[in-house]
C-alpha cells in the first residue's frame, strides 16, 4: 500500500467510521488529568510523565484493536518505515485528525521522529511557571504510552518519548520513536 | 487636529471585584486626568460602581457601553460577562482640541459609538476564555494573572485599537 493511499485511507476512516467528539472536551479533560496528576504528585514531574505514559500504554493496548477493525488493514507492514507511515497517516488521522510529519530517520531505519505541527491536547495550555515544569514535564506524554502499547500488541517493542515540545518554548513538538525489537510469538515456557 | 483613538488601558476585573489583569501601555498620561498610576486604580474602582448601578436594568446583553467620560480625551467603556467578569477599556480619543469632534457626530465620547467597542470586547473575551481554559490556571487564586500568552494577546488587542474608527 502506497503512502498516498494510506493518507486516503486515514481520511476515509476519519470521515465515515469515526465517532466525533468536541475538541474542547478532549482538551479540557486531558488538561484536568495532567493538572490533577501534577497536584496529587506534588509537582514530581518525572513521576507525572511516568503515570501519563502508563495511562497511555493501557489505552494503546485497547486502541490498537479498534484501529485494526476500523482501518481494515489487510496486510502487515513490511518494515518499520511502513509502520511509521501508518501511525502518522492512518492512526493519528483517525483518532485525533492530525497527521504528524515523519522526519529524522536514523541510518539503520530503526528510529524516527514524529513532528506535531498541531497538538489538540495542548491547546490553551501554558505550563506552570514554577521553574521546574518547563524543564521536566512532558505535557502530552500520554501519546508516547499509546504508541508503545499499541505497537506492543502487534509484536513491536518500541521506545517512545518526547524530545521537544512547543510548550517548553522549543520551535517544534517532536516525539522520538525507536524500535527495540520485534517480539516473536513466544510460546508459554512449559508448553508441551 | 485629531489623531486616531487608541486604547491605552484594558482591565479585567473578577467576580469579587478583584483585579485579574491590568494592561497599561502608556499611563500615566500627561495632560489628562490620569497622571499617576494611583489615579488609574481609583478610576477602575469607580467603574465598578457604574457596573453595580446599571446591573439591575440590564438584560442578557453584556455590553455596558460608555461607563463615563473621564475628561476631554479619555473615556471608560465596560463589558460584563454573565459570570460576573468585567472588562474595562479606557479609550483615548486623542483630541488635541475641540475640532476633534469628528463628522461621526455627538459630543463628548461621541466620536466613538458604543457599538464600535464591541469587537474589542469580544476579542478580550475570547482571550480570557483561552486563559481560563489552561488546565494549570488556578481559579481560586486571588493574585493577578501572570501569563505571557495572555499579556501578549491583550497587548495586541490594545495596539490594534478600535477597528473601523480612525
Amino acid at each position: 500500500m502506497s503512502s498516498t493511499s494510506r493518507a486516503r485511507l486515514g481520511e476515509e476512516v476519519w470521515k465515515t467510521r469515526t465517532d466525533k467528539i468536541n475538541a474542547e472536551l478532549v482538551t479540557l479533560t486531558y488538561g484536568s488529568v495532567v493538572a490533577q496528576l501534577c497536584k496529587d504528585l506534588d509537582g514530581d514531574y518525572a513521576e507525572v510523565n511516568k503515570q501519563l505514559d502508563k495511562m497511555g500504554y493501557n489505552i494503546g493496548l485497547r486502541l490498537i484493536e479498534d484501529f485494526l477493525a476500523k482501518s481494515n488493514m489487510q496486510q502487515k507492514c513490511a518494515n518499520f518505515r511502513d509502520t511509521a507511515d501508518v501511525i502518522s497517516k492512518v492512526g493519528f488521522k483517525m483518532f485525533l485528525n492530525i497527521t504528524p510529519t515523519i522526519a529524522n530517520w536514523s541510518s539503520d531505519s530503526k528510529q524516527f521522529s514524529l513532528m506535531f505541527d498541531e497538538n489538540p491536547l495542548a491547546d490553551f495550555v501554558e505550563l506552570p511557571d514554577d521553574g521546574k515544569a518547563q524543564a521536566e514535564l512532558w505535557y502530552s506524554n500520554m501519546l508516547c504510552g499509546v504508541i508503545r502499547g499499541a505497537l506492543e500488541m502487534v509484536q513491536m517493542q518500541v521506545d517512545a518519548h518526547f524530545v521537544n515540545d512547543v510548550l517548553r518554548g522549543h520551535d517544534t513538538t517532536e516525539m522520538r520513536i525507536s524500535l527495540v525489537r520485534y517480539i516473536d510469538d513466544e510460546m508459554p515456557a512449559d508448553d508441551e | 487636529m485629531a489623531s486616531a483613538p487608541s486604547i491605552p488601558v484594558i482591565a479585567v476585573i473578577g467576580k469579587q471585584n478583584n483585579p485579574i489583569y491590568i494592561h497599561n501601555s502608556r499611563l500615566p498620561l500627561p495632560s489628562t486626568s490620569l497622571t499617576t498610576s494611583l489615579d488609574l486604580h481609583l478610576l477602575l474602582h469607580s467603574t465598578l460602581d457604574v457596573f453595580d448601578a446599571r446591573l439591575p436594568q440590564k438584560t442578557a446583553d453584556q455590553d455596558f457601553g460608555l461607563l463615563f467620560a473621564i475628561d476631554e480625551r479619555l473615556a471608560a467603556y465596560g463589558w460584563m460577562t454573565n459570570t460576573g467578569i468585567k472588562f474595562v477599556v479606557i479609550v483615548d480619543q486623542g483630541f488635541s482640541g475641540s475640532s476633534g469632534l469628528s463628522s461621526r457626530g455627538g459630543g463628548l465620547g461621541g466620536a466613538i459609538r458604543d457599538a464600535d467597542l464591541k469587537p474589542v470586547f469580544k476579542s478580550i473575551h475570547t482571550e480570557y476564555i483561552k486563559l481560563i481554559s489552561n488546565p494549570f490556571f488556578d481559579h481560586e487564586s486571588t493574585e493577578m494573572v501572570k501569563s505571557n500568552k495572555f499579556s501578549k494577546a491583550i497587548a495586541k488587542i490594545a495596539e490594534a485599537g478600535i477597528p473601523g474608527v480612525y
